[in-house]
């Protein structure tokens, strides 16, 4: 059973800090407003990368949600609420990412009649990169992720008053046929969104790659939020030193899992030498994009494998969320350097409008985050495996 | 006619005692009375399972197994050396340009970086483990009894050695069966 | 509705139908101690035989040459690679249970895992044969290895066929390792046991003085937890690198980013269907059935509709981009895959793969013994037909004028038959002299061998702690 000393309720203190999110979201707002009539394509290329960092970070929580009811997880049942509010920020997204539809002009090359005409290879993906079409699946996407997103948290949330352990099952169903409408719309999303900038590369592995990415970013804030939570008094007894051991491996894991999708990708392209592929790597391998591809394999892969190799550091939240709050920024970059140098060949643009976008989106979901958050306990209090979860071992002597 | 002194002592051909075992019934009790060894101030002495039993090293006042070192240090080794032998080969000892790769194609390597480290890994574990079980070892005075087949099939044993320091003959076989131990036996080594 | 006992969420699923750890080690014991019976000594004669028509067949190779097979330019790789890398996938089985699944902690893997891993090392022994003989010049097959030799010449490290006799060896050796690690108190179980003097001196030899100590167990545990860590990586790479053998490559069809976890994925589905076939009918023979649950079945049917769904997924994403890319090639390649010459091996790769696992959404069907043996036969068959896509889109690459057409020989049939016969000549060794199922490992997910579960309410104890 839960510890009745444990708050398990978000506390007003915390819950003031929701207007320092607005306030952010608001200044981010102005910011974003600033930089589009300074340039709009710089803007909407930022906002189309906070935009899909932020993304990439509730689509990886859905992903672990319905993964836990799928396999019937036991351990994570504590910190379960807190990925079923982010993914419940999906709903926020579809929100979020309304602005973007008045930069497709601005982002997507294939969208202009003009270029179409001149560009046979465009000319023969029409049936697939056509305005009516591409708004249709992205309404799907974002259908699709809302309603999940929204579900989940409202069942789980049921469950907590009625208890009933039948829930749990119902929620392993829905995950199956869940799962399978995330991996086409996640794949998909990754295409449309971000392959098709530029619309002659192309690579199968791609949907891999974003979603590898997505869980990565996720497991970084999960680990976040909860010591964040912790950190302000919430979850003493209920989220334990078991469970950041296992946040960390599996953040770990999926981190590896990450880097042999992305060597993959590079390394077959890079073998093969064929020029349409290539390029994409040609244009991120020179002047400071080439720093910043290269500081992908060493601070996305060695130094969090390095550092999160030990149990003694998983097992510390402190140090477990430094790693993570750097694999993040990583996670950022990785995302940052699929889409921006599609729009600045000759090296990074880091600016106004990238800060703005960031502190706009960022800001709003931290805000709807923590609003979420306060709605109910901050654990399933009702699942069946909660008492798996609160006595859960994983066999380190001290 | 030929004195003591040249014959063996008697001593010495007498067997020497190796230690104490006793039974248990099943892993709880085994796990509470290894709880009381380890409070009573032993050193040398061991639990024996069919099976690992779950938080024994707690109760046993055990320290982390070194094994991790062990698979680190190889794992290093297995890697560095996978890689120095394809730069060697295409910087020193036979480079060759091939399919337009360079001579030095770090992508290329990663695969015969890893594999190696992996293998090295691999015995390092299995061969660290034994070496730190001081495996394989033929003889052993467990063996000794027949009680202790059971070991590897339902037994819960603990046995305690001669050579610890609180070992006394009596007062430790009164230990054991104060602590729910039956069949104690003292085994000869 | 009411959940099957399995799947009550209030309840941990039922992993052994005893509570007597003396009665696991009798059932599992019992196959190794018994008196050899005809029709194992007949089965073994006969799969003996096959394997000597295979020695025999790569003798006549050895002879004649590679012209004996039906490879020719430009379908240079015909069944010896196809025949390869579908018994390799199946390899990937058993390390996948006994290392990924051991790392997320299900608990079910203890009934099947020294199973499908005996099953990995004979798959892999097969796989290593062909491209052993495939090089055409057996006798010189050293050169492929990094060794010192009379020309001075070293091999090209770039290239992704020498990852692959690194990552052969290293998979066959770990597998081996890290199977021999976990018979080791199996092996003292039996030595414990045995009633002649010559078995207990061969067990005792191999079980190294293993006497369940717990300072031993927990070094044990450590090697195995860190041999589990690093063959999924390994198990991973493998595949990975098989992949790299077509994805390096400029050919139509072959090079595209997707192959690597795409091949893992076909590899733990073939493995997994490999490993259902031959449980379902051990359990039935042996008499495992309550440790061997029919709950362990319905799980591997999971995953095999899990990893069939992968490969769906992969197959329709190289299909898209093949259309995506633009590239008129690429385009060409599964246009003729789906309906040139080959368009049955093609057609028979979809409802074998992608269709027929899709029957695993029910669950009768997943629980139904005769309905899940057939479906893993058309799993592996399918399995099979997808290498064999693979392999031949070589017969139309670039120049109409090159195209060529690939038929096996007689003699490519029957050596694929014979290494069946290499394959099932092991196992049946493995199933008679070896404990088939981890005796410690299966005692140690039963609730009672928690320390905790004699010290409070035993019913109670069954649910809370394990």
């Amino acid at each position: 059973m839960v510890d009745s000393r444990d708050t398990i309720q978000l506390n007003s203190k915390l819950a003031k800090s929701t207007s320092w999110f607005l306030g952010a979201g608001v200044l981010g707002v102005l910011l974003c407003a600033v930089s589009y009539f300074q340039d709009a394509q710089t803007f909407f290329a930022s906002y189309l990368t906070a935009f899909s960092f932020f993304l990439a970070i509730s689509l990886g929580a859905i992903f672990f949600v319905m993964v836990q009811h799928l396999a019937r997880v036991g351990w994570s049942v504590t910190v379960r609420r807190t990925a079923e509010t982010l993914a419940n920020n999906l709903l926020i997204l579809a929100v979020l990412f309304l602005p973007l539809l008045l930069g497709v002009h601005e982002l997507f090359q294939w969208s202009h009649e003009d270029v179409r005409l001149v560009d046979h290879l465009i000319q023969s993906k029409a049936a697939y990169l056509n305005l009516p079409f591409f708004f249709i699946r992205t309404a799907v996407y974002f259908t699709v992720w809302s309603v999940l997103g929204w579900w989940f948290l409202r069942t789980s949330r049921l469950q907590d008053e009625t208890k009933d352990p039948a829930l749990s099952t119902r929620m392993g169903k829905v995950a199956t046929f869940g799962l399978i409408l995330f991996g086409l719309t996640s794949t998909f999303y990754a295409i449309d969104w971000i392959m098709s900038i530029d619309a002659h590369w192309f690579s199968t592995m791609f949907g891999v790659y974003f979603f590898a990415g997505a869980v990565v970013a996720f497991y970084c804030t999960l680990i976040l939020v909860v010591t964040w939570l912790k950190s302000t008094g919430h979850l003493k007894t209920s989220v334990n030193t078991e469970h950041f051991h296992d946040m960390g491996k599996l953040l770990f894991g999926h981190n590896i899992f990450w880097t042999y999708i992305a060597f993959s990708q590079f390394m077959l392209i890079w073998y093969a030498n064929i020029p349409e592929e290539t390029l994409f790597f040609l244009h991120r391998g020179e002047g400071l994009w080439k720093t910043i591809s290269l500081s992908l394999p060493w601070l996305h892969f060695v130094a969090p494998f390095l550092f999160l190799m030990s149990h003694n550091i998983k097992r510390r939240p402190a140090l477990l969320a430094t790693g993570a709050a750097l694999l993040l920024t990583m996670c950022y970059v990785d995302i940052y350097w699929l889409i921006q140098p599609n729009f600045h060949q000759n090296g990074p643009h880091f600016g106004i409008s990238d800060v703005g976008s960031l502190l706009a989106v960022g800001g709003f979901y931290l805000f709807f985050l923590i609003h979420n958050l306060r709605q109910a306990p901050l654990i399933p209090v009702g699942d069946p495996r909660l008492n798996d979860c609160l006595s859960y071992d994983n066999g380190i002597p001290e | 006619m030929s004195s003591t002194a040249h014959t063996p002592t008697a001593a010495a051909r007498a067997p020497r005692v190796f230690g104490v075992l006793a039974e248990f019934k099943n892993p709880a009790d085994v796990y509470h009375a290894a709880e009381k060894v380890r409070d009573a101030g032993y050193k040398k002495w061991d639990v024996h399972s069919p099976f690992p039993i779950h938080g024994i090293e707690r109760a046993m006042g055990l320290g982390d197994s070194k094994l991790g070192w062990i698979a680190i240090f190889c794992a290093m080794a297995g890697a560095f050396g996978g890689f120095s032998l394809q730069f060697w080969i295409h910087r020193f000892a036979y480079p060759l340009l091939i399919g337009g790769k360079p001579l030095i194609a770090y992508p290329a390597y990663i695969p015969v970086t890893f594999e190696p480290g992996i293998l090295f890994t691999a015995f390092g574990c299995l061969l660290g483990m034994l070496a730190l079980n001081g495996l394989p070892r033929l003889y052993h005075a467990l063996f000794r009894s027949e009680n202790f087949k059971k070991a590897t099939d339902d037994g819960f044993f603990i046995s305690i050695e001669a050579r610890d320091p609180r070992f006394d003959l009596a007062a430790t076989r009164d230990f054991l069966s104060s602590i729910g131990g039956t069949h104690i036996e003292v085994l000869e080594d | 509705m009411i959940p099957h006992r399995d799947d009550d969420p209030t309840k941990r699923p039922v992993l052994v139908e005893s509570s007597d750890f003396h009665e696991v080690t009798e059932i599992i014991a019992a196959p190794t101690e018994t008196k050899l019976n005809t029709t194992w000594i007949l089965l073994l004669m006969l799969s003996g035989s096959f394997l000597c028509l295979m020695v025999g067949l790569f003798g006549y190779l050895f002879w004649e040459g590679t012209g004996i097979w039906g490879v020719n330019v430009p379908v240079a790789w015909g069944f010896a690679i196809v025949n390869f890398i579908w018994w390799i996938g199946i390899g990937h089985a058993g390390t996948l249970i006994s290392a990924i699944l051991f790392l997320f902690r299900q608990k079910w893997r203890t009934g099947i895992n020294r199973f499908s891993e005996a099953m990995t090392i004979f798959a892999v022994m097969c796989a290593g044969v062909f491209p052993a003989f495939h090089v055409g010049r057996i006798w010189v097959v050293y050169y492929i290895f990094p060794l010192p030799n009379q020309m001075a010449a070293w091999p090209n490290t770039r290239s992704p066929l020498f990852w692959d006799v690194f990552a052969i060896s290293t998979y066959f050796t770990v597998s081996l390792l890290f199977w021999y690690m976990g018979l080791i108190p199996d092996l003292a179980t039996l030595r414990d046991r045995a009633n002649t003097k010559v078995r207990k001196f061969v067990l005792s030899v191999f079980a190294l003085g293993w006497r369940g100590a717990a300072r031993h167990w927990q070094n044990y545990e450590r090697a195995y937890l860190i041999l589990a860590a690093i063959s999924t990586p390994l198990v991973l790479s493998v595949h990975s690198i098989v992949s790299f053998d077509f994805a390096t490559s400029k050919i139509p069809g072959w090079h595209t980013t997707i192959f690597p976890p795409y091949f893992v994925a076909g590899a733990v589905f073939s493995g997994f269907a490999l490993v259902s076939t031959l449980l379902i009918v051990a359990r039935e023979v042996f008499g495992f059935k309550k440790v061997v649950r029919l709950h362990h079945i319905e799980n591997m049917n999971k995953f095999m509709l899990l990893t069939g769904t992968l490969v769906g997924y992969a197959y329709a994403m190289e299909i898209f981009v093949a259309w995506y890319s633009g590239n008129i090639y690429e385009r060409y390649a599964f246009w003729n895959r789906a309906l040139g010459e080959y368009w049955w091996s093609y057609w028979a790769m979809i409802t074998c793969n992608v269709i027929s696992p899709q029957f695993f959404w029910f669950r009768w069907v997943r629980r139904n013994l005769i309905f899940t043996f057939i479906l893993t036969i058309f799993i592996n068959i399918g399995m099979w037909f997808e290498r064999f896509v693979i392999v031949i889109t070589l017969h139309a690459d670039f120049l109409p004028s090159s195209w060529g057409y690939y038929r096996p020989t007689w003699v490519d049939w029957w050596t694929y038959i014979g290494t069946f016969g290499m394959f099932f000549s092991f196992f049946l060794l493995f199933l008679k002299f070896l404990p088939q199922l981890a005796i410690a490992e299966v005692k140690g997910v039963m609730p009672e061998a928690s320390p905790h579960f004699h010290s409070h309410d035993s019913s109670n104890s069954s649910n809370s702690r394990h």
